[in-house]
């Protein structure tokens, strides 16, 4: 495999953009994804499309999570998580990398859960059992019990004030440093902390 | 000494390897020997963990491979950065010379409504001339039927005024130059000025305008 490892960015950069020379093949798609984000977000920019793929791979599962603990149904989430890649295609010539491509895509779809939200009300759905993997084989009462449990916290979660659920959101499942949330809400540290504080609150009152 | 504040708890029990210390030594001392304090910190600790216990349920393998191509299919067409264009363009829709482009727009349409009204031969009431050549029968404004906009004079004058402006410049808002209303108003002579101003006046408190 072609390795990275004494190369400059300009040179990676060049490297990848061979993609799109139909005249060499030297950057394979495994090769474009042992890259880094800045590398994938400048050779997206000069067109190749490839780099965006592999972005969207890179990133899909924690944006998609974030989008479902945010609206706690997949079809939303899907929506959502969708519609934050395509914003975050379109408006790529924005991100310079002042924080990690993650955040600032975490930003897209937290502005794009506060839209949807503000227009509708999102319809919890569970997700059918063919839908989901069963990642571990647990005793029927147990899996039941812990399910149920974990459906009681998803549904208060929901009913939290947008920007508390969506700092709760970031920080305990995304752990994101309160710096970082309020960069991504456009608040300050303390207004991030605070949601945070008002957000644990509320939880406790609703999980009574 | 007080009890630990919202967000002094917060730093108290949320605080990671990067944060540590963000509680000062001395309330953090606070902490170690108040128990309402320490109460306050384990359930709040409590709740992060009962919180970040709960997985989102995984989707199927399926999905995963359809979202990346829903996402190519979303952005087909597109290309990467054109949103930044669009905002320029609301920005320049934003900026103050263009409200005021629009204004002496409309300053400049009130002028030609009052100059022609002061230029008029009769203050008729009914006679107008249209392009076909055809001399409509005077008729009274109460007579004017609202079906026949053809026979209302001041719908002849929209037209007259509207012949001269090019679709495209209207659209583009480049129908009047800025500082043109300023232009016209200093060709006019006193009385012209005058009449022009108790016209704009009376357009002003007609109901309706």
């Amino acid at each position: 495999m072609f390795s990275w490892g004494f190369t400059s960015p300009h040179d990676r950069l060049s490297k990848i953009m061979r993609l799109d020379g139909r005249t060499s093949v030297l950057a394979s798609r495994s090769e474009i994804a042992a890259t880094d984000d800045r590398a994938l977000v400048d050779a997206c920019l000069a067109g190749n499309r490839d780099a965006f793929d592999v972005i969207v791979e890179r990133h899909r599962r924690q944006v998609y999570q974030l989008c479902y603990r945010y609206v706690g149904s997949h079809d939303d989430a899907a929506d959502l998580a969708q519609d934050t890649f395509i914003r975050a295609f379109k408006g790529l010539g924005g991100f310079k990398g002042q924080s990690t491509l993650a955040t600032w895509l975490y930003r897209i779809a937290v502005n794009v859960c506060l839209n949807r939200v503000a227009l509708k009300t999102p319809r919890p759905e569970a997700l059918g059992p063919q839908d989901r993997v069963d990642l571990a084989a647990e005793r029927p009462d147990v899996s039941l019990l812990r399910e149920e449990r974990a459906a009681e916290v998803r549904a208060a979660i929901r009913q939290l004030p947008p920007k508390q659920r969506a700092t709760l959101i970031l920080r305990v499942y995304h752990e994101l440093p309160h710096e970082e949330i309020a960069t991504v809400l456009g608040s300050s540290v303390g207004a991030a902390k605070a949601n945070f504080f008002h957000a644990l609150a509320n939880l406790k009152k609703l999980l009574r | 000494m007080s009890h630990l504040t919202d967000l002094e708890l917060i730093d108290a029990v949320d605080g990671r390897d990067d944060e540590a210390g963000l509680l000062a030594p001395d309330r953090r001392r606070h902490l170690d020997g108040c128990d309402r304090c320490r109460e306050r910190a384990a359930d709040l600790r409590m709740l992060i963990t009962r919180a970040a216990d709960v997985d989102v349920p995984e989707p199927s393998p399926l999905f995963w491979n359809h979202f990346t191509a829903r996402v190519r299919d979303g952005i087909d067409g597109a290309r990467p950065g054109e949103s930044v264009g669009s905002r320029w363009l609301s920005a320049w829709i934003q900026q103050g010379s263009v409200r005021w482009a629009a204004f002496a727009t409309l300053v400049v349409a009130l002028m030609v409504a009052g100059v022609w009204r002061i230029s008029a031969p009769t203050r008729r009431v009914g006679t107008v001339t249209f392009d076909r050549g055809a001399d409509v029968q005077r008729l009274p404004s109460e007579s004017i039927e609202r079906s026949d906009p053809d026979a209302d004079p001041a719908w002849a004058v929209v037209r007259t005024v509207a012949d001269s402006v090019k679709w495209d410049d209207a659209v583009a808002g480049i129908g009047a130059e800025p500082g043109a209303a300023e232009t016209v108003a200093g060709t006019l002579s006193p009385e012209e000025r005058s009449e022009l101003v108790k016209l704009l006046l009376a357009e002003t408190k007609r109901p309706g305008a």
